[in-house]
């Protein structure tokens, strides 16, 4: 039983399929935000395996005493991203256009509790806004918190007026996006998706080799053509985010954000 | 209470009042349509009013999304003009009562279904159109009924949640109700805050069930 | 007959009415149930429809200028579909007419809605407003009846008055419609229909839902309406004693068709309908006027004027004077051929047979009509009897022939008197 953050469900679908042609098990999953996850796994023993959006939430769980030790590591990275409906008018260049390009509202999946907005909220709180204050601050009165990543790409889908930030993993997915700044490693927030092994659940056996297929090359593979990256995401001095590609197709990201 | 629960108490009281307003009349005629007449199309009218029912809140506040995007069948493109119901609190308005509307139907239609149709050819017999019978004859023997819609649908948009947030957002003091609010606060673990808004909307819970209970009993004939 | 001299006139008759009634006989005719009154065109009926039933269908062609117009028929004739179309309240093909109007005409595609054509419509069960009181009831078709009165005369107020009076309502106005007893609601039913104004009032079994002796007691306020208003009444019903107490005019419907037609009491006495008629025990309804009350039992007088013999009838309270219905089951008569003598029962009345004629079926019966000797003006219907037909043989029974009619006092029905209905 895999609870996985919702952010990588097509990825880790299609690396499952893999995983049952090699072992023959059929790993069942859970997705939903990690906040959501966490708590579920804290609440009760039915999980094997927890991959996380963010340090945070598999903190919690470690420290709530579930996950087995010595099972945890961080697994993948992505990317924030800026984006607009494909024919939305306004230009994001970098972060300091958020606070003067004239869009209606800034939709981020819930900046307290989802991994995604809180990523967003916290690389906006450490750029500096005009006149004093974190632009957090600045672009605050804009913000329009939904209710997970699906929903704020669905609102950005609606109205070209309207800006979000999302995974790039998850603007890829939509083809009535476009990616308007993809936010570069250095400038952004650590995004890391953490895995580990749940102690207590219902298959820890399976949960522990489902793990270990996970942190391999066949899995990696799967998620890089996905669009994430494998690993911590600190990355070579090139990766300002590599191209924009507007109309933001499934384009294998081969060498954007690509792991050393 | 902060500014945050009074905003989020205030919201919710007019959404769930206009929301509620907005659908009583509409579901009303609706029902009654529903009740008393057969029509081609009759089954499909009956189904889409079931709707919202039937499928997940967000699921319905997602299709209200491709309905209103400005370039969806009621965009500003089709329209020619916004109607500015996404992240705004008319949004949340009408995701309310598109929620609220099919308990508003259901109930009414109940209602009218139990009235005599005979009573009502009994007074066309008298000279009367079928308008005019519908407010001297179905009406007064409806009330009760009506009412009980109105609580119903009433109740239900002060505890709409789903399509309310998928179409007009969480904003604190524009469209971020108390059920959102719970949510939210339940969602950032900040459990001792979601359980006082949740004593909040219990109280508002409460304080319109008793309401609707003594208007029912005031007017209120002997039992028959 | 305009409707408003029929107004006039109940406003007129309701509050002289009340006078009389408590002191003499009223003086003014009560018009006779035997042979109709015919009216004007302009309250001709006509009706040619056609309309698909479940087993059958209802093919009615007829024109009737009678006052009051029954439509008889065993159950699931099609009667009550029958009324429903000219109310209008089930489609039908074909034409409907009264007067000058018309309500239906398939063939110009016109088909008024009821609340267009001025009937008044007293169901089988009344269908009270139960969100009205008896008041408002009888006030919920006021609207139009103050269309219709145009001038003010006869304002709603004036009309509820006299129809009060008439049917004795006025002690229950205030009264919840679910407090009444069945007479009662049939009563404020007919009372609802009445002050609407209507151009024709449509019963439908007006007696059926009461039980027994709650007919006796309602069927008089029915004689009373038709003798004081003006109002043609188009009735349905398959009980043989309200068609001899109201109608002038007598249709009978079998199958969904019309089999026979005309004075009551003929067409009840022709063989084809009387096998109908009598599923119940066929009674020969007669007007008569109260003599006096004993102990055990009431002296009448037959005839709407009291001039004709005397029958010894059950007990019922009332003023001497006063107009009643005697029902006489065609069962219950015995026949001599000569005058009897010792008997225990207290009726021996004096006549000569007007008809014998044998009954269907292989009872052996004949239908004898006799009619009863009496004063010339006094009018009276043919007495319908039964007996066997080797008794008739045996008499010797014959049109022409004199006849002596025995009857117990217990045989004999009274319809009428004081009491809660």
């Amino acid at each position: 039983m895999v609870f996985a953050a919702a952010s990588v469900r097509d990825a880790i679908q299609e690396a499952s399929a893999l995983y049952e042609r090699q072992s023959g098990v059929t790993p069942r999953y859970n997705f939903a935000g990690s906040n959501e996850l966490a708590r579920q796994v804290l609440a009760a023993p039915k999980a094997d395996v927890f991959l996380s959006a963010n340090e945070k939430w598999m903190d919690e769980v470690e420290n709530g005493g579930r996950l087995s030790p010595g099972t945890r590591s961080t697994l993948l990275s992505n990317r924030l991203v800026v984006i607009a409906r494909t024919d939305g008018p306004h230009r994001v260049g970098g972060a300091d256009d958020l606070a003067t390009v004239a869009y209606r509202h800034l939709v981020l999946a819930n900046p307290d509790a989802v991994p995604a907005g809180i990523y967003a909220r916290e690389w906006l709180q450490s750029r500096p806004g005009p006149g004093g204050g974190t632009l957090w601050e600045a672009v605050k009165s804009k913000v329009a918190p939904t209710l997970d990543v699906r929903a704020a790409l669905a609102m950005v889908e609606t109205d070209p007026e309207l800006i979000g930030i999302v995974y790039r993993t998850d603007a890829a997915s939509s083809d009535r996006v476009q990616v308007l700044y993809e936010v570069p490693a250095a400038e952004g927030p650590q995004i890391r998706y953490a895995v580990g092994a749940v102690a207590g659940g219902p298959d820890p056996a399976a949960g522990l080799g489902f793990v270990e297929f996970l942190e391999g090359p066949e899995a990696a593979a799967v998620f890089e053509r996905h669009g994430f990256v494998v690993g911590t995401g600190e990355e070579a001095p090139d990766g300002g985010g590599g191209e924009t590609p507007a109309g933001g197709d499934t384009e294998t990201p081969a060498d954007a954000g690509g792991a050393p | 209470m902060d500014e945050v629960t009074l905003d989020a108490l205030r919201l919710t009281v007019r959404v769930a009042t206009v929301a509620t307003a907005v659908v009583l009349v509409p579901g009303t005629l609706l029902a009654y349509l529903l009740a008393r007449f057969e029509f081609r199309g009759k089954g499909v009218l009956s189904t889409l009013l079931t709707l919202p029912l039937v499928l997940p809140p967000t699921a319905v506040g997602f299709l209200l999304l491709r309905l209103l995007a400005v370039d969806g069948p009621l965009g500003r493109r089709v329209l020619g003009f916004d109607l500015d119901l996404i992240l705004t609190w008319k949004g949340a308005v009408v995701a309310t009562a598109v929620m609220a509307l099919p308990l508003v139907v259901r109930t009414a239609r109940v209602t009218f279904e139990g009235i005599d149709p005979r009573l009502e050819a009994m007074d066309r017999t008298l000279g009367h159109r079928p308008a005019a019978v519908f407010v001297r004859t179905t009406l007064p023997l409806a009330y009760r009924g009506l009412l009980a819609a109105a609580i119903l649908g009433f109740t239900r948009a002060v505890g709409e949640f789903g399509a309310t947030v998928t179409l007009a957002g969480n904003i604190p003091g524009r469209t971020q109700t108390l059920a959102s609010a719970i949510f939210a606060a339940q969602q950032a673990g900040q459990d001792d805050e979601a359980m006082f808004l949740l004593v909040v909307a219990l109280a508002v819970g409460f304080v319109a069930i008793y309401a609707s209970e003594r208007l029912a009993g005031r007017t209120g004939a002997a039992p028959r | 007959m305009s409707a408003r001299t029929g107004i006039e006139r109940v406003v007129a008759i309701g509050r002289r009415g009340t006078a009389n009634r408590r002191e003499t006989p009223a003086p003014e005719a009560v018009p006779a149930t035997a042979g109709g009154e015919a009216l004007a065109a302009a309250d001709e009926l006509e009706i040619a429809i056609s309309l698909p039933l479940d087993r059958f269908a209802l093919e009615v062609e007829v024109k009737t200028r009678a006052r009051v117009t029954a439509v008889f028929g065993p159950s699931g004739a099609g009667k009550t579909s029958l009324l429903e179309s000219v109310v209008g309240l089930r489609p039908a093909s074909g034409r409907i007419r009264f007067g000058d109007a018309v309500w239906l005409d398939s063939a110009r595609r016109i088909r008024l809605p009821p609340e267009r054509r001025r009937i008044g419509y007293v169901p089988q069960e009344g269908l009270l407003f139960p969100h009205r009181t008896v008041r408002g009831n009888l006030l919920a078709g006021a609207a139009r009846a103050r269309r219709a009165g145009a001038g003010g005369q006869a304002a709603p107020s004036a009309r509820l008055e006299a129809v009060c009076e008439l049917l004795e309502l006025t002690p229950l106005l205030g009264r919840r419609v679910g407090t009444l007893s069945g007479g009662e609601r049939q009563r404020v039913a007919l009372g609802r229909a009445l002050c609407s104004a209507p151009r024709l009032l449509l019963l439908d079994e007006p007696l059926a839902s009461l039980d027994i002796p709650l007919r006796r007691r309602v069927l008089p306020f029915l004689a009373r309406v038709r003798a004081e208003l003006a109002v043609p009444m188009l009735l349905v019903t398959h009980d043989p004693r309200t068609v001899q107490a109201l109608a002038d005019e007598l249709i009978v419907l079998r199958g969904g068709r019309v089999i026979a037609r005309g004075a009551p009491r003929e067409v009840f006495t022709d063989p084809k309908v009387f096998p109908l008629a009598e599923e119940e025990g066929y009674e020969t309804v007669l007007p008569a006027r109260l003599e006096s009350t004993g102990a055990g039992s009431s002296t009448v007088r037959l005839g709407e004027n009291g001039d004709g013999p005397l029958l010894v009838v059950p007990r019922t309270d009332g003023a001497p004077g006063e107009s009643l219905l005697i029902g006489i089951p065609a069962r219950e008569t015995i026949l001599a051929a000569a005058e009897p003598s010792g008997l225990s029962a207290r009726n021996v009345l004096a006549g000569r047979v007007a008809a014998v004629r044998p009954l269907v079926g292989d009872r052996g019966l004949v239908l004898v009509t006799v009619d009863l000797a009496a004063a010339p003006g006094a009018a009276l219907p043919p007495l319908a009897t039964e007996v066997t037909a080797s008794a008739a043989a045996e008499l010797g029974l014959d049109a022409g022939k004199p006849v002596y009619v025995i009857l117990k006092t217990a045989g004999c029905v009274v319809y009428g008197g004081r009491g809660q209905a």
